[in-house]
């Protein structure tokens, strides 16, 4: 294949990934998530004045946000691009889809880099479009470039540190680039100091494999150990060290210690279930001979636990069918990848068992790691969690379907008869099951998507964050029913608030914002009030207070969500003195 | 390998599948399940009398039960057990238990059979491969399970994969141009075999001629085989064995045939089936309709489509590898929980065999996928999956990979010394796994389920009939908390069938299940109870009633679970 074709393939592919990302960004999914309108909300305050929404420097490595500790990458990111735009759900979301499209550019050029003579340049050039294409049509890829989550720049990073380090063996010097852009993906996304390390290790291993073997068979004159000292220490420790380093400023940081047991608290493995209770319920049952003791040990059952995490996430039904079943990391119909590549994989995986060993260990090591901070927590299969893996698995799936082309191509120009055969049928036929498959995936996530996860989205909560303020011209006082602790971020994110009102209030635990009540509850003072006031909260409740109290608004405006019904509800309540 | 050798681990292996599954048969599982005991008493009626407990004579198709419909051969397979061991748990578990060590048998000779290569058509390697199925089948948690309570589904995978087995037998000898005159009876076994599978378990409908027709299909394709036409003139010699055949077929079929549309059949499928499930039609309509019916989504969202979702999910979720290798099938009856369907280091040996299988060159590789898939897909489109127990056909595919890639791998690595090392290594990790399984199965198992296998009822009749000797005129009430005490009732105070059968057409039932019998009442929940009357409940269930009914009452006798909790109360209302 010429490089002409090549190059028009190749665009055509990263246009088709730029359509997808960019088509109607930032409306669809319908609104922020409560992560996304925190990082809006304190790049917002970066971009105008150089501090958090603390009154912090912007030069800090752990962000205090609503009290969850965000990393900063994707804060100064977000801060850039609404520098450069304006400050709305479009530009938070933009630094998402650009690194979803450079996944797909790096994907391709880690398989091309991957797969270097060792296959024919006509099936790398094949392997590169084939990788871009996998990524590029990807659900998994598409719906987390359109959301303003840390963990897709994070696997961006993550792939792009991969790459540099792949690079290396050639130039050294990347060595440097390749940390640097671990150091950056581990500050975008924490769990990334878990996987690196080990990944690092794997792929050192992977690159001077044929170094140790040419050492093992060279001449006895020179001192092996030396050698061996000297690749070790320049190219596994000083590097990885110099990794410690550059994370120095996290953990230092005096968030560190409280954000990790934060993220220890949530549910995992750990605590979920009593394992010692049940581990002596066990032992009991067996009679506590000495062997019951062993068998029935607690950290067994704890292990069993944590291969059954692994396996939610490697069942094919979570990879091509389903996937995560929480509307916020996807449709929960499409798979991460569109079902008529499971044929796809198995091929890639099996071929690469047959002829590219080494490779294969190296890319399912990679997803193995992935996968570990992902297997921890309870909630399995997580998708958002699991998003590192999406380049290796893309990896697999390319090279299967790169074989597929190859395979239908092969007979073609070994007859030479007739363009029309079985072969090339089957594969044309496949082409358009995939592309089928894409649109009925295309279709569904602009059209029916949007509806069915507009309340996993806090859908309507903008809206009513702006028609608070405008009412606090006119009201003396607005009284919500808590409906959501966090609804202050977009009260405070949607309106003209600037950063020194911010700083007026007390942003970790915020109750009250001028006039807001953020979480009124004392309804029967309200008989006599002598000012007017606005009720504001879901509407079950409202109408309950109001009947509960006797209270007659003079006005009623129902609130509808994204499927029209009514959800929340503003009673007004003129009272002039 | 010496002949005497290898004969001699051959009875060694079947022993210790006899031994795996008639050990303490009857109390492990601890006791019978509501289905086993129905299995039973069903069987002694006929025994005694030629007609099921609902009064139809020597049902063909399936017995009514408890409205279930289930099939009949595993029925009439207990009745000469009855006639030699009496009417017991270990009786109605007998014909399972032979049809296990079947499995074990035929899945080894079917394997010695399959993966001998023509490049390597040693008698060694078929020593290895049969002996290490053997091994390999015996153990495996999967097989085991399944034979060892009374699960029709056991008997009618023991049938089809003996029907295979002759089946593969009539393609071996085609492939190899080794067919002669009087082989073609292979294909009336096989024809007899797997057909008659259908009358045991309700997915082998389906499975069973879908096989048939698969092989077919293999006959026609085969490559390097006789051409149909020397199989017709090898029959043409002998045209009395295709008549038979064809006969056998049309027997066998027929009564399922014209039955299909009643309640016999179809009951089954309509209880379990996706396609009556009204969800997925519904999620259609919805969709297309939030679109005004427009083209696009018509297509995009047919229910076909839908439909073909859902099976392919139920069909990948037997393949996850938390069903098969971590936790196994979630009902604790179809699996002990502890250990999955096979062992961990399975996993290994089935990515092993599915990668020497793409690699090397097998003209049975077709039929295994099929036969794959094929036992997969009653499973598939049903309630409840994954479904180890619908799905069991299935297992023996599963256990011929993984004993090819065992048989694979050691022949590899047995070149060496270092290799050697390896073999034994990972034999032992092998005992230590079963010597796990089989230890949480006899000290776990029995104590942590026994209320899943209704444990307790066999005390609980015994003492009933003790009291209606001490107190023969009074009132006994039998709680149904613990689900079917009538069929229980009858089966431990083995009840003269005719009895049941004259009250059949006069009492009131609960799907098919008896609510009184006798001087017995089984209820659900009392409003008044006689004075003077014996009652049977759990502990929970007295309490209520004691509150409910102000009832005086003395305890007579605690019944107790192997966990050493109190399960059954019986108690004299004063």
């Amino acid at each position: 294949m010429n490089n002409k074709i090549l190059i028009i393939f190749f665009s055509v592919i990263v246009l088709l990934a730029i359509f997808i990302r960019f088509f109607r960004l930032g409306q669809i999914p319908v609104s922020l998530y409560w992560d996304e309108t925190a990082i809006l909300l304190d790049a917002k305050s970066i971009a105008e004045s150089g501090q958090d929404i603390h009154g912090q420097s912007w030069w800090q490595s752990i962000f205090y946000s609503y009290g969850d500790y965000k990393l900063p990458i994707y804060i100064w990111a977000a801060a850039l691009t609404i520098k450069i735009f304006s400050a709305n759900e479009w530009s938070l979301r933009l630094p998402s889809a650009i690194a979803g499209v450079l996944t797909v550019l790096i994907s391709a050029l880690i398989t091309k880099k991957l797969f270097e003579k060792k296959i024919t340049s006509f099936q790398s050039t094949l392997l590169f479009l084939s990788t871009a294409l996998i990524v590029c049509i990807s659900p998994w890829s598409i719906h987390f470039s359109r959301t303003g989550f840390e963990g897709h720049l994070g696997q961006f990073f993550l792939a792009l540190a991969v790459y540099f380090l792949l690079l290396s063996k050639q130039k050294k010097y990347l060595i440097l680039l390749s940390i640097l852009s671990a150091v950056l993906s581990t500050y975008t996304y924490f769990s990334i100091r878990f996987v690196w390390p080990i990944l690092y290790f794997v792929i050192y291993i992977y690159l001077n494999k044929s170094y140790y073997i040419d050492l093992y068979y060279a001449q006895k004159t020179i001192s092996k150990i030396k050698v061996i000292l000297f690749n070790i220490s320049t190219q596994l420790i000083i590097p990885l060290l110099f990794f410690l380093i550059c994370l120095q400023p996290l953990f230092k940081s005096p968030y560190y210690q409280i954000s990790n047991q934060f993220r220890l608290s949530t549910q995992s493995i750990f605590n979920i279930q009593d394992w010692s209770l049940i581990a002596s319920k066990y032992q009991q049952m067996a009679g506590n001979t000495f062997i019951a003791k062993i068998i029935y040990h607690r950290h067994l059952f704890l292990f069993k636990e944590l291969l059954k995490n692994y396996s939610h996430h490697l069942s094919l039904i979570f990879l091509f069918i389903s996937g995560d079943s929480n509307l916020r990391h996807g449709t929960a119909e499409y798979g991460l990848f569109l079902f008529p590549l499971i044929l796809v994989f198995l091929v890639g995986l099996f071929q690469l068992a047959k002829h590219h060993r080494l490779e294969l260990i190296v890319l399912i090591s990679w997803i193995i790691l992935a996968l570990f901070p992902a297997s921890i927590p309870e909630e399995t299969p997580h998708a958002l969690r699991s998003l590192n893996a999406l380049v290796p698995y893309s990896i697999i799936i390319g090279y299967g379907l790169m074989v597929m082309i190859d395979y239908s191509l092969n007979d073609l120009s070994v007859r030479g008869k007739s363009p029309i055969n079985f072969r090339l049928m089957l594969m044309l036929f496949f082409f358009l099951l995939m592309s089928f498959s894409c649109c009925q995936f295309l279709h569904h996530y602009f059209i029916h998507y949007p509806s069915d996860s507009a309340a996993v989205w806090q859908d309507p909560y903008k809206i009513i964050a702006q028609k608070i303020y405008q009412k606090q011209n006119t009201y003396n006082q607005i009284l919500i029913k808590n409906f959501d602790n966090r609804f202050y971020l977009w009260l405070l994110t949607f309106n003209s608030y600037t950063h020194q009102d911010l700083l007026k209030y007390d942003l970790k635990i915020v109750k009250k914002i001028d006039k807001i009540d953020l979480d009124f509850y004392n309804f029967t003072s309200l008989m006599n009030n002598s000012y007017s006031f606005v009720l504001v909260g879901k509407k079950d409740t409202i109408e309950k207070i109001l009947n509960d109290n006797n209270l007659i608004a003079n006005e009623l405006e129902y609130i509808k969500n994204y499927n029209f019904e009514d959800e929340y509800l503003f009673a007004y309540f003129k009272n002039e003195s | 390998m010496s002949k005497r050798i290898y004969y001699s681990l051959i009875v060694f292996l079947i022993f210790l599948a006899i031994f795996i599954r008639f050990y303490r048969l009857a109390s492990l599982p601890p006791s019978l399940y509501w289905e086993e005991v129905a299995l039973g008493y069903d069987a002694y009626s006929i025994l005694k009398t030629a007609h099921d407990h609902h009064n139809h004579y020597l049902p063909l198709l399936a017995f009514e039960s408890f409205g279930d419909w289930k099939p009949s051969l595993y029925f009439y397979s207990i009745i000469p057990s009855i006639v030699l061991f009496g009417l017991n748990e270990f009786a109605v578990r007998v014909p399972a238990a032979i049809a296990g060590v079947l499995i074990v048998i035929f899945t080894a000779k079917i394997a010695a059979l399959i993966f001998i290569n023509n490049s390597r058509k040693s008698f060694n390697y078929q020593q290895k491969i049969t002996l290490l199925t053997l091994f390999i089948t015996a153990t495996t948690p999967w097989a085991v399970i399944f034979s060892r309570a009374a699960w029709e589904v056991n008997l009618a995978t023991a049938l089809l994969i003996m029907g295979l087995y002759f089946a593969l037998k009539f393609l071996y000898l085609n492939l190899n141009q080794e067919l002669k005159l009087f082989k073609t009876r292979f294909l009336l076994i096989a024809c007899l075999l797997i057909l008659i599978s259908m009358y045991a378990y309700h997915s082998n409908r389906l499975t069973a001629p879908l096989l048939l027709v698969i092989f077919l299909v293999q006959l026609f394709f085969q490559k390097k085989t006789y051409s149909l036409l020397k199989i017709w003139q090898l029959f043409k010699k002998n045209i009395l064995i295709l008549v038979l055949i064809l006969f056998q077929i049309f027997l066998l079929t027929i009564p399922l045939l014209i039955n299909l549309q009643k309640t016999e059949i179809k009951q089954r499928f309509q209880e379990t089936s996706i396609f009556y499930d009204l969800k997925i039609i519904e999620e259609s309509n919805h969709r297309i309709a939030a679109e005004n019916c427009s083209l696009l989504a018509k297509i995009f969202y047919h229910r076909y489509l839908l439909f073909f979702r859902e099976i392919t999910t139920n069909f990948f979720e037997h393949f996850s590898l938390n069903f098969l290798f971590i936790s196994g099938d979630l009902n604790p009856r179809h699996s002990i929980q502890d250990t999955a369907l096979f062992y961990y280091s399975d996993f290994f040996l089935l990515l092993i065999a599915i990668f020497l299988l793409i690699k090397k060159k097998n003209p049975f590789k077709f039929i295994l996928i099929a036969w794959l898939i094929i036992a997969i897909l009653p499973a598939s489109i049903s309630y409840a999956h994954p479904h180890a127990l619908r799905s069991l056909a299935a297992m023996p595919v599963f256990v011929l990979l993984i004993s090819f890639a065992l048989t694979e791998i050691i022949i590899f690595f047995s070149k060496n010394k270092k290799g050697s090392f390896l073999i034994i290594l990972f034999f032992f990790i092998r005992m230590i796994e079963i010597l796990l399984f089989f230890y949480s199965a006899i000290n776990i198992y029995p104590k942590k389920y026994a209320q899943e296998w209704q444990y307790g009822y066999q005390e609980l009749i015994t003492e009933v009939n003790k009291l209606v000797n001490d107190y023969p005129d009074n009132q006994i009430y039998i709680s149904r908390e613990a689900g079917r005490p009538a069929m229980y009732y009858w089966f431990y105070s083995e009840t003269d069938p005719r009895l049941v059968q004259l009250e059949d057409k006069y009492v009131k039932k609960d799907q098919g299940e008896f609510l009184d019998f006798k001087n017995i009442i089984f209820f659900d929940q009392l409003t008044e109870i006689k004075s003077q009357s014996i009652l049977a409940a759990s502990p929970q269930t007295i309490q209520s009633l004691q509150s409910g009914l102000n009832i005086q009452f003395e305890t007579i006798k605690i019944i107790k679970n192997p966990n050493q909790e109190n399960i059954w109360e019986i108690i004299l209302i004063k």
